[in-house]
């Protein structure tokens, strides 16, 4: 199997020769880089790369030029993978980028030097899935709720919960947990059912569905 | 000479009585009306002194109005003579006997005695067919009725004009009340620091009512010969909004003001030039008044009242100063408001574009700088073998790393909420919601975007609330509401905790209200002990309320 190619955008010259230098290491082949948004879905078409990573706020105004990059990527070229790294997490961005489809990520760009946790993550974008970042999820899970539904779940459950919408597989938290794929499998559906979520096999829609409702709630 | 002594004691009794009777009437006579007195002396004349004809006329010295009364009939030449002399209007200086007056088959004299000096104070005149008139007695008792009836006018006058003295002062006060209370009405209008516009109009219609002016006009002096109109009410045709341009050439009592610096009067000539004459004009103004309005010493404006019918009284000159003067605290006190207002506008922007540029410089700068630090740490890692002791310090240092990192995570939330500018307050508040140390239930009715320092001011509001909710309040809950409509937005935080914040001290309410009112807001904290705190502030969002007006 080939090494994933990868498009890495960050206006930061130090953070994004790091950024490529652990790619290398970590068996990505990184295709091209580049300092702004401007010229990335030109480099998208060109290169045909399985994964993009972009920094959510880069030159000119600084503020959100990645986030329009990945929507205008998905919409040109929606096979491709796309990863937006932020300095700080909003719940907003990650609904927009979620509501986008399958094989999308938002992380915390600091998430970069846990290299193993990311690489996991990037290997979990390329390969479908959608990761969501902890904190986003914590803030989520964590916010308190004068009716709130999460305080019919159990500990065990909320933890299940957390790395559901974190876009964990049933397989990937049972390994985060030390437990079974079955004991994970009664957890999601007694979660499912609490919380009056619709069972789904697909992991997409399962975070979608479990994001939106802790939103909403 | 016979003397009937019996019929000369029945005759002298009865001049007694007569007299005694006429010194009475006088007294009787106080307070009323000139007019009373004379008929009732040509009653006398006729009834008591039983003459067949009696004429009174009152006059003042000096004054035009006379008052005639005429009793008896059947008689011509008598009234008709004494109608003659008194048209020539020449002075009547003695007692006038004029014999064979009657028109009957008796033979009849007249007889008319002056009031006062050459009669100024009018006649009594009498004519009977009785053989001996005027006899020394008749004419006694007609010299006394005419002293005690000018006695009797002239304080009957003098009540009269007293009284009527006593009613103009007594209107005197009553309008002095009446301004006094219009002039407190707008002084609190000034106190309470209302917006100038309001207080302007308030003014020019506290002055057209107090003044019966038909309009009043309130305007600026500019640098060139024009004013600009801040208030303008009245009934006539063409209206100034506030903010019109008028030129004061040509001859007006605005140039006048302008000119002389203190209060002008001036009466209107058809056709007078220049664009304010034209417009009094068409509004059919025939006199106006205006007083200077005068701010720190420097002429700043002028308020003109214009009336359709006669000039007003003098004392308009100085009636209007009086509401000038109100103006010139209110004027002055706006000015100083709207200089603090932007002043402290500008510490806010100042203070919000700090934690702009600090939010950026962290995240962009030292947070970049770390992570790029940190991949460069795990690239120098892999190349030292893993049972090097520099592989375990080379870990130790990344480890470090990310506790700075996330340090700095912790550190750097809620300074510069990022979503507001990109998202405007509903996702904003929605995340302050989110991470509140207490469960918020949140009605949010934003339609858009609003202005910037709004959209600010209102998310510092709910997040200082929240915190306090949660840090000071004891809450287990919280209620944010925020609706915009009709150019206002309206926040409300409500927490069901210990209440008893105190809006001045600590608690980081007192800050809020720089920040509400440097954006032209107002804010209400109500915080009973033991009864939750609620917050309420109100925003003008159109673009124009910001900024009070100012010079």
């Amino acid at each position: 199997m080939s090494k994933p190619s990868v498009i890495l955008a960050d206006d930061d010259v130090l953070l994004r020769e790091g950024l490529a230098s652990l790619l290398e290491r970590s068996e990505f082949d990184v295709v091209a880089t580049a300092g702004d948004a401007s010229g990335l879905l030109g480099l998208v078409q060109e290169h045909e790369p399985d994964l993009v990573i972009v920094d959510i706020r880069m030159p000119p105004t600084h503020t959100n030029e990645g986030l329009e990059a990945a929507q205008a990527i998905r919409e040109a070229a929606p096979e491709v993978a796309i990863l937006v790294l932020s300095a700080h997490v909003e719940v907003e961005h990650a609904m927009e980028l979620l509501a986008g489809g399958r094989r999308i990520g938002y992380l915390l760009k600091s998430r970069v030097t846990d290299v193993d946790e990311f690489v996991n993550s990037l290997e979990r974008i390329a390969g479908g899935g959608s990761v969501v970042d902890p904190a986003l999820v914590q803030e989520l899970v964590m916010a308190r709720r004068v009716e709130d539904p999460l305080e019919e779940l159990t500990p065990r459950e909320r933890e299940v919960l957390a790395l559901m919408a974190e876009g964990r597989s049933n397989a990937g938290i049972a390994r985060l947990l030390w437990v079974t794929e079955g004991t994970v499998e009664k957890h999601v559906h007694s979660i499912l059912s609490k919380l009056q979520l619709g069972e789904t096999a697909d992991d997409h829609r399962r975070v979608l569905a479990v994001i939106r409702f802790l939103q909403t709630h | 000479v016979h003397v009937d002594t019996d019929a000369e004691v029945f005759r002298l009794r009865a001049l007694l009585r007569d007299l005694v009777a006429l010194s009475a009437i006088p007294g009787g006579w106080i307070g009323k009306d000139p007019r009373d007195i004379a008929a009732g002396l040509a009653d006398a004349l006729v009834g008591l002194l039983q003459l067949d004809f009696g004429f009174v006329r009152l006059c003042d010295p000096g004054r035009s109005d006379a008052v005639d009364v005429t009793r008896g009939d059947g008689w011509q030449e008598f009234p008709e003579w004494l109608e003659g002399h008194l048209a020539t209007g020449a002075p009547f200086p003695g007692r006038e006997i004029v014999p064979g007056v009657g028109g009957g088959p008796e033979p009849c004299v007249g007889i008319a005695i002056p009031i006062g000096v050459n009669g100024e104070g009018g006649i009594v005149a009498a004519a009977c067919e009785r053989g001996d008139f005027p006899n020394e007695s008749d004419q006694l008792l007609l010299s006394l009725a005419a002293n005690q009836a000018a006695t009797a006018f002239q304080s009957a006058r003098l009540i009269v004009d007293r009284t009527a003295e006593l009613r103009r002062s007594e209107a005197y006060l009553a309008q002095l009340a009446d301004e006094q209370a219009a002039l407190r009405r707008v002084a609190t209008l000034v106190a309470e620091g209302t917006s100038p516009t309001a207080v302007f109009e308030a003014v020019t219609e506290e002055m057209e009512r107090q003044l019966g002016a038909d309009e009043v006009t309130l305007a600026r002096y500019e640098s060139s010969d024009e004013v600009t109109v801040v208030a303008d009410c009245g009934s006539g045709p063409r209206r100034l909004p506030p903010g019109t341009r008028v030129s004061h050439r040509g001859e007006n009592v605005t140039s006048r003001v302008r000119r002389l610096e203190r209060p002008a009067r001036i009466e209107h000539r058809p056709g007078a030039r220049g664009p304010i004459a034209e417009l009094v004009d068409a509004r059919g103004g025939r006199a106006s008044v205006g007083t200077p309005i005068v701010v720190d010493g420097r002429l700043w404006g002028i308020a003109v009242g214009t009336w359709k019918g006669e000039s007003p009284p003098a004392d308009t000159e100085e009636r209007m100063a009086r509401f000038g003067r109100l103006l010139e605290t209110a004027i002055a006190n706006a000015e100083t408001r709207s200089e603090l207002i932007a002043s402290r506008a500008r510490l806010v922007a100042a203070s919000d574009e700090a934690r702009r540029r600090f939010e950026r410089d962290l995240h962009d700068g030292v947070q970049q700088r770390l992570v790029g630090l940190a991949l460069k740490l795990h690239g120098a890692e892999t190349m030292v073998a893993e049972d090097q002791p520099l592989a375990s310090e080379l870990a130790d240092l990344g480890e470090g790393l990310n506790g700075v990192l996330e340090d700095l995570r912790e550190l750097s939330r809620g300074i510069h909420p990022a979503i507001l500018a990109q998202g405007g307050l509903d996702p904003a508040i929605r995340a302050l919601a989110r991470r509140s140390g207490v469960p918020v239930v949140l009605d949010l009715a934003v339609d858009g975007r609003l202005a910037e320092p709004v959209e600010v001011a209102a998310y510092y509001v709910v997040s200082e609330a929240l915190t306090n909710a949660a840090k000071h309040a004891n809450s287990s809950r919280a209620e944010v509401t925020i609706t915009s409509s009709e150019g206002v937005l309206e926040v409300s935080i409500q927490d069901d905790g210990v209440g008893g914040a105190h809006p001045v001290h600590g608690s980081g309410l007192a800050g809020l209200r720089d920040r509400v009112e440097a954006v032209g807001g107002t804010i209400t904290i109500k915080s009973p002990v033991r009864d939750g705190t609620s917050l309420h502030v109100s925003f003008p969002t159109r673009a124009d309320s910001v900024h009070p007006e100012g010079r």
